[in-house]
């Protein structure tokens, strides 16, 4: 594939062994990069058993197929290995400026097997590669980590770029992440303690080779037509006080296609947070650990108004190649209790994690405990899900003050909750009980405490609720990496309209939210094609933004025909997202995983349903047979969501892993 | 004959449209006509705040294939 370097570098920590080995085009044609080239590689290679945190596991880095082409919306990395969180496959991808330096390093992914001896990180440059002490940097949060790694490792005007773990990864924590640029994480799966259970602090690039197109013209095309267009998108006169009642209207409890483009004005002006002013009454955010409707959450709307964030920014950012722009720096210098002067804007995720989750009605406590987690490198989704368990445990008499080494952990006590997070990052007291997430915490403490954990799989649920978007009930459960809404949801799937690139997916239409908890096979259909489009995207090392700004926008299947070379069609990129996807549930299988056992929470279905607000009474009671559905449609077995061989061979995976990288 | 792609007001259903959206214009149709044969003429269109590929253009902006007609909404998402 031309837009790939065509070699991926392979490093053993144990022995010190580098080397760099080419990767058959094959392997590129039927699973591009990113993501596929990851699923294939530990598929192939990460034995039955392996012990996450152990030597045995493989944590690969990798670049997209289009990221450095010119194509916008492609600036994405992705780690991936098995997941300590939830003993399956892991992944997560990232912003930022680290993706293009992997490619222009001369490989598109960086697999790490073994475990070193002592800290070490890997430096990597057009002629340089090896393996460096770490000692210096070992015990520093990941942004200082990466500030004074860019410092000691730049040579000339080529700024390194640096992937990093926090206190978090250090302590093997199976909710932290990896981070990049002061502040952006690949959060989710629990990666981050896989890295230091390698004790490997960091990965630092300084490379500057070309990364090459079949066609650049029509990728520079494709991206200033793109560019244009969101040049010019204006948000309508709206404010930030106004987003609730437009959140109200979205509670209504209908569904329909739309053109996703319009969801860039949004992002651009206000970024994430726009969503949490937006979702608390529409019934998109979960509440007081899924169990309260908006009247649990007063005064949520008016804190957590993002006009108020906006006012805060000193500067906003985009991510390599992204024309939008919905990161920004916000001074913190006025914060309370705020030890920095400044944190990244904090993402919706964050924000209702801890804050209408937490019922913690304190914006300024979410930039603190943003920049605490950030720097520690922990996933706030997974930790914020975390305290809303202990929380509800210390309300319900599972836990008390003698557990919880004093804190009154009672819902929306800000500093409490502060300084649980803060014990989480250093697993010190109680802390520790909670560093590994939910799952593993309900273990520990018992009690009956599990039906608390709001985790699937051992991942815990993010900030979007399954009933109001139906699509999530079969994507926080199927999806091989359970407990993503970053997948696919209902939502996405109206705004792309991928009917319109690929022959099987069914046209969104006007319909009740209801009909997206039935198991039909229109959903099922859709469910699928949205899960198969994304690990294209992931492939690509694509933006779910991007991806959201519909097919008519973000022109994927054109990007990736000029940037290689190829005239295939939407169909047959569909099937590269479906022989991903099997890959990685082919993963779960190898490594013991029941699919069928990977269940939603009772709150997550409506069991108990909620007793106010726009869910009031909904209830999903065919999560199990929407599932084995979506499986149908995989080609994956109803019942127990094993890849059906006959699909394994349609897809050619067999072939696939039987293929060997070459020196 | 040109075909655009067009999301109507809440997905409402409309008798010029495919199943999938598309509807069939003669070459050298404006965005005006378009919107007006959806049932939306100019003052509708205005309150509904139609674009034209993201834009707010004069509706004698002529169409183009594949061109894509929507009016503003609010999408979730983070």
């Amino acid at each position: 594939m031309v837009s790939c370097m065509g070699s991926i570098l392979e490093v053993d920590l144990t022995s010190g062994e580098i080397k760099k080995t080419k990767v058959p085009d094959e392997i590129y044609y039927n699973v591009l990069s990113g993501k596929g080239l990851g699923a294939w590689y530990c598929l192939k290679n990460i034995p039955a058993g392996a012990d996450p945190l152990g030597p045995d596991n493989i944590l690969g880095i990798t670049s997209g197929a289009l990221t450095g082409t010119g194509a916008l919306f492609c600036g994405r990395w992705t780690v991936v290995g098995k997941s300590p969180l939830t003993g399956g496959w892991g992944d997560s991808n990232c912003g930022g400026m680290f993706a293009p330096a992997i490619k222009q390093c001369g490989v598109d992914a960086i697999f790490f097997r073994g475990v070193s001896e002592k800290p070490v990180y890997l430096y990597m440059d057009n002629r340089t590669c090896e393996l460096r002490d770490a000692s210096a940097y070992w015990g520093l949060d990941a942004t200082e980590a990466e500030k004074r790694l860019t410092e000691d490792s730049q040579k000339g005007k080529k700024l390194p770029r640096v992937a990093v773990i926090g206190q978090a990864g250090e302590n093997r924590s199976c909710i932290a992440g990896i981070c990049n640029d002061g502040g952006r994480i690949a959060a989710r799966s629990g990666l981050g303690g896989v890295m230091g259970s390698k004790r490997l602090k960091a990965v630092v690039l300084a490379g500057s080779l070309p990364i090459r197109s079949a066609q650049p013209e029509r990728v520079k095309e494709l991206s200033s037509v793109m560019g244009r267009k969101i040049k010019r998108m204006l948000v309508p006169p709206v404010s930030g006080a106004m987003l609730p009642m437009v959140g109200r209207m979205m509670g209504l409890p209908v569904s329909f296609p739309m053109d996703g483009a319009m969801s860039g004005m949004l992002l651009k002006k206000w970024g994430t947070p726009m969503n949490q002013a937006l979702a608390v009454v529409s019934g998109d955010a979960p509440l007081k650990n899924w169990s309260g409707g908006p009247k649990d959450v007063p005064g949520a709307n008016k804190e957590f108004n993002p006009d108020k964030i906006l006012a805060m920014e000193t500067a906003k950012y985009h991510c390599y190649s992204c024309p939008m722009g919905c990161g920004g720096m916000l001074d913190t210098g006025k914060v309370p209790g705020m030890e920095y002067d400044e944190t990244h804007k904090p993402e919706y995720e964050t924000m209702n994690q801890f804050g209408p989750l937490l019922v913690n009605n304190s914006l300024d406590s979410i930039f603190i405990i943003n920049e605490l987690l950030n720097r520690a490198g922990m996933d706030t989704i997974s930790a914020g899900a975390t305290v809303a368990f202990a929380i509800e445990c210390f309300e319900v008499g599972i836990l008390t003050k003698a557990d919880t080494d004093g804190l009154e952990l009672t819902w929306g006590n800000t500093q409490a909750i502060i300084a649980l997070v803060k014990k989480m990052i250093a697993r010190e007291g109680f802390g520790d009980v909670l560093a590994d997430g939910s799952r593993i915490a309900a273990r520990r403490i018992g009690k009956g405490s599990e039906r608390l954990a709001m985790q699937v799989g051992g991942s815990e649920l993010p900030a979007h609720d399954s009933k109001n978007d139906g699509h999530l009930v079969t994507h926080y459960a199927a999806e091989p990496a359970p407990g993503k809404h970053t997948v696919a949801m209902d939502l996405m799937y109206n705004a792309m309209s991928l009917c319109d690139i690929c022959s099987w997916a069914p046209p969104a239409k006007l319909r009740n939210k209801k009909e997206n908890l039935e198991p039909t096979e229109t959903v099922a259909l859709a469910t699928a094609a949205n899960a198969c489009y994304t690990m294209m995207m992931d492939g690509a090392g694509g933006c779910y933004y991007g991806e959201m700004m519909g097919v008519h926008t973000f022109k994927l299947i054109e990007y990736l025909n000029a940037a290689a070379g190829w005239g295939r069609s939407g169909d047959d990129y569909m099937e590269i997202g479906k022989r991903v996807q099997t890959m990685r549930q082919l993963f779960n299988v190898k490594q013991g995983i029941d699919p069928a056992s990977v269940k939603l929470p009772g709150r997550a279905l409506g069991y108990p349903s909620l007793r106010s607000g726009p869910l009031k009474g909904v209830k999903a009671p065919y999560a199990k047979e929407q599932v084995s559905l979506h499986w149908k449609v995989m080609g994956w077995d109803g019942e127990t969501g094993v890849p059906a061989p006959e699909t394994v061979e349609a897809l050619g995976i067999n072939a696939l892993l039987e293929m060997e990288v070459g020196a | 004959m040109i075909r655009v792609k067009v999301f109507t007001p809440f997905g409402l259903p409309n008798k010029k449209l495919d199943e999938r959206g598309w509807m069939e214009l003669p070459e050298g149709a404006t965005f005006g006509k378009a919107a007006a044969g959806l049932g939306m003429p100019g003052p509708v269109a205005k309150i509904c705040m139609l674009r034209l590929n993201g834009e707010a253009l004069p509706f004698n902006t002529p169409l183009k294939d594949s061109d894509v007609i929507s009016c503003v909404v609010f999408i979730r998402g983070g």
